[in-house]
């Protein structure tokens, strides 16, 4: 089945299998491996991407279902090979050590920021709950969200303000 | 102290996703290898018939035991391939490889392997029994350790009272979120091998056993790791050792990556422990004797039992000072999934016996908990219950600060219907390899400088995530006087990077980095030497500061990078190694006595626990824990390994339980066995010290370990101290905790 869909801010024209996993499309097919798989399940997130700006653990999610739909990943992120906020803040905080669960952390903290630029801290721990982490102990990843919140909403108001 | 701390040079890649991971790695024509798992705890294996299988679309192979190229299995070792007999449920009895993954799947299902069920033993003290089957060898006795100091007779005959108590710990998984894999490539006359792993050398030198080729033709690069905690060594072997198989049988590259629930099913475990404790004492709190026996599961092979259950007991008495000590404690080989190193080796298990045991020592005496820990506690020159005197001592500091930050007496405002308390414990854990290692306590490193003044770090340290590689490029840049982005850690590859020992034992930072300072001290030899035939200043007194080389009076010589070029022009060498040898030790087997780690180090945690009754829940709000790490180099990066060690510590203490059943592993994925999340892991207090420098030219204690032993027994403590109920048995999840509160209910009606 041809697939049609907008990936990082490209238009994607790709032949798969429908019933395939959007991780395996995005690993296999696409060779975007930055998306992770850890558990295949939907427990750790590690494979978290946003669809229509929803996170998702693309192990779950049917390849067919992104016909049509803006896909991100965490190759998406960093713009013009400059690292995003959210990303400066996770190295600024000290938030990355193996950094395989980075990825969706990433994308989970980007969700969270679309619908809500000003999170408390357990609207953000909330948030990543789905994404495993066995390194950190969340406290720098909880920390840098917050900041990069604090910085992007920042800058969002003063936008809206003018 | 540096408390901004510096950028790792691995972070980058990792934010962006272009960090490649063992599984990111394809090679064109590569084959994908899966393991058919063996159904049962115990068994003969009859036939194993791969013809179907071997017709089955797109399968390139199926190899069994017979085929591994070189040596299966050493003695009590785990075989890569079970060849006649199954030990433990999800040994692997087959690989089969194919065009893809679905194939080689399908094809996995096609492998027919007829068994003869025998008996299993699961307890580890019947499987000690004398009238046990043994599973190897005369005995299942893995491994024995004894320590043994003064008169045990004597000691309890002194003491006012003697408590008599019974601690059980359970069996976790490292669960690093990567999974564990190998890409095998086959060329040059062997295989290169591409791993996440802790230590290259050991992969190296075991593959080349297996796979019958000499240790020149095995390379193994390093990918980006995926988190370790002890792990990715052992199943990596055997993972790899499968991969490469069929990529010595085809001629072609090949992946074995195993899911989430093969990790679970046949990946190692750290050892479940089971420890009866004796004590004697004076009323006035002071320790006489301590009697400690103990048995733990080593699963159905031996893998790295011998260093864990040494470790344990030389730490078995906690941090305490006692005249009479016996500790005996026995692995046993029973028909579980194998044990094996898992951060904090044997530390954890005994450290959460000794220090609960020490608070109901404490609670029988009428005693606060942090005098009687004062009372008994380690100090300078302090001679161990293994007979070594102790030097660089900070534990009495470790607890001052600790009674600043976290007053037990606190009063605490309890909220309606729950309990509310706060509980403390503390340890020392002896670091690097110790002296019952089979492995000499070596780290080689080379540093070369390239014409353009850049400076290249060589070493097999691995960088697992703790950022041990930055911190040695750190150490580099300051003794060369240049920035830390002109330094580079190589990939680790064993092409190119000496042998620097595992990155175990919270080693990474001491041996490594002292490696790297000694490469520099003769690096600097050489440049000033050049520099000093050229100038006639004295090469001893040249001073490398700034990016430049200085005299002792101040004055500028050159910069850095004319250094650099005099010594190329004159054809100076500008390479240098650095060998570290850890300082000796030594250990009488049989006495139980001897020098047992060439440092220790010292830390001490708090915990508050609110406890709903109805749930069984405890919800810790707020854990501390400090640890004298002797000099910081990177502030922020050494609460992060803390942090992260107090979390996994947390699931151990709370959650966290491979669940067995008739040695069938029933968690196989995280919706049933639980790690910590963003939710359960919050008010961690991490509090990295520099109290005491350690005795190493760097004055570095290890960061990785001890953050991990610390918390089970603090919060124990606290739930006792709230509830009245004294839990010996890990995990506290809520099913025990609710459970013990019915029990107490019931005492109190009756």
């Amino acid at each position: 089945m041809l697939l049609r869909c907008i990936l990082n801010d490209k238009p994607v024209e790709i032949e798969a299998d429908p019933t395939m996993t959007l991780l395996d499309l995005l690993r296999e097919k696409l060779h975007l491996t930055g998306t992770k798989k850890s558990c295949g399940v939907g427990e750790c997130g590690a494979c978290t991407v946003l669809v229509d700006g929803e996170p998702v653990n693309s192990c779950l999610y049917m390849a067919g279902k992104i016909q049509g739909k803006t896909i991100y990943t965490v190759e998406g992120l960093a713009e013009d090979g400059r690292l995003s906020a959210l990303q400066q803040s996770f190295l600024d905080h000290h938030a990355v050590q193996c950094g395989f669960c980075t990825p969706g952390m990433l994308m989970s903290a980007k969700a969270l920021l679309l619908h809500n630029p000003h999170p408390t801290e357990q609207e953000i721990r909330r948030a990543l709950s789905g994404n495993l982490c066995r390194c950190t102990g969340y406290t720098a990843i909880v920390e840098a969200v917050q900041d990069a919140a604090d910085k992007l909403g920042g800058q969002a108001d003063a936008a809206a303000d003018q | 102290m540096a408390e901004e701390g510096f950028v790792r040079a691995d972070v980058y890649e990792k934010l962006t996703g272009h960090a490649q991971y063992a599984d990111d790695i394809y090679f064109p024509h590569m084959l994908y290898a899966v393991t058919v798992h063996a159904p049962h705890a115990h068994a003969r294996i009859l036939s194993i018939d791969v013809e179907q299988a071997k017709r089955m679309p797109g399968v390139a192979g199926v190899y069994t035991a017979a085929d591994i190229p070189g040596e299966n299995q050493q003695p009590a070792d785990k075989p890569m391939l079970a060849d006649q007999v199954i030990c433990s449920a999800g040994d692997g009895v087959a690989v089969v490889a194919a065009e893809t993954l679905e194939q080689a799947r399908a094809a996995a299902k096609k492998v027919r392997v007829e068994y003869q069920v025998l008996p299993a033993i699961f307890d580890p003290d019947l499987a000690l029994q004398p009238d046990s089957v043994p599973l190897h060898g005369d005995s299942n006795l893995a491994c024995e350790h004894i320590v043994s100091k003064g008169d045990m007779e004597k000691g309890f005959a002194q003491a006012d009272v003697i408590l008599e108590r019974e601690y059980q710990t359970q069996r976790i998984q490292h669960a690093a979120i990567e999974a564990d894999v190998a890409v095998v490539v086959p060329e040059h006359g062997g295989i290169t091998v591409y791993v996440p792993c802790k230590f290259p050398y050991n992969i190296k030198n075991n593959l080349a056993r297996t796979c019958g080729l000499p240790q020149s033709r095995v390379r193994v690069i390093q990918p980006a790791i995926g988190g370790s905690f002890g792990g990715k060594d052992i199943d990596i072997i055997v993972v790899a050792t499968r991969a490469a198989m069929v990529a010595l049988a085809t001629n072609r590259p090949c992946k074995m990556t195993w899911t989430r629930e093969e990790c679970m099913m046949e990946g190692t475990k750290r050892h479940p422990f089971r420890l009866r404790y004796k004590i004697g004492a004076k009323r006035d709190g002071k320790i006489t004797a301590m009697q400690i026996l103990g048995t733990a599961d080593a699963g159905a092979y031996r893998s790295r039992s011998l260093a864990t259950i040494w470790r344990a007991a030389v730490e078995a008495t906690g941090p305490y000072e006692i005249e009479n000590v016996h500790t005996h404690i026995r692995a046993a080989f029973t028909n579980h999934v194998y044990s094996d190193a898992v951060r904090g080796f044997g530390s954890p298990q005994v450290d959460f016996a000794s220090e609960s045991l020490m608070d109901e020592l404490a609670q029988v005496l009428g005693m606060d908990p942090l005098a009687i820990r004062r009372k008994n506690m380690l100090r300078e020159g302090s001679i161990a219950a293994t007979g070594q005197k102790l030097t660089q001592v900070s534990l009495p500091e470790c607890l001052d600060r600790l009674e600043r930050e976290f007053p037990l007496g606190e009063p605490e405002i309890t909220p309606e219907g729950k309990y509310r308390a706060r509980g403390i414990a503390c340890l020392h854990r002896g670091e690097s390899y110790g002296a019952a290692s089979r492995d000499p306590d070596v780290a080689g490193t080379d540093i070369t400088v390239r014409p353009d003044g850049s400076v290249n770090i060589y070493t097999s340290i691995s960088e697992v995530g703790q950022g041990t590689h930055a911190v040695m490029a750190h150490i580099c840049a300051q003794l060369l006087g240049i920035p830390d982005e002109r330094v580079t850690i190589s990939p680790v590859d064993t092409a190119y990077v000496p042998d620097s020992g595992a990155t175990a034992g919270s080693r990474g930072t001491i041996s490594g980095g002292n490696a790297v300072r000694l490469a520099v001290l003769r690096l600097r030899e050489r440049i000033a030497g050049a520099v000093s035939a050229q100038t006639g200043d004295p090469a001893e007194e040249i001073i490398f500061a700034d990016g430049c080389l200085y005299r002792k009076d101040g004055t500028k010589l050159m910069t850095f990078d004319e250094a650099i070029a005099l010594c190329h022009a004159h054809g100076v060498r500008t390479d240098a190694c650095g060998q570290w040898v850890a300082p000796q030790t030594s250990w009488d087997f049989a006495k139980g006595q001897g020098n047992t780690y060439y440092a220790f180090s010292y830390g001490a945690a708090g915990a508050e626990v609110e406890i709903d009754p109805v749930s069984g829940q405890i919800d810790v709000t707020r854990l501390i824990c400090l640890h004298d790490i002797g000099k910081i180099y990177n502030y922020p990066e050494a609460c992060g390994q803390i942090t992260g060690g107090i979390a996994m510590a947390l699931g151990y203490t709370l959650m966290e339980e491979v669940e067995m059943k008739d040695g069938q592993v029933k968690s196989r994925n995280f919706d049933t066995y639980l790690l910590p999340t963003a939710m359960d892991a919050q008010q961690i207090q991490a509090l990295p010290l520099a109290v005491k420098e350690a005795e190493n030219p760097l004055g570095v204690h290890g960061v990785g370990e001890a953050s991990t032993a610390l918390v089970a027994p603090a919060v124990a403590n606290a739930v006792a101290r709230a509830t009245g109920i004294r839990m010996r048995s890990l995990p506290l999840n809520l099913e025990k905790v609710r459970a013990a509160l019915a029990r107490k209910g019931e005492n109190t009606d009756a």
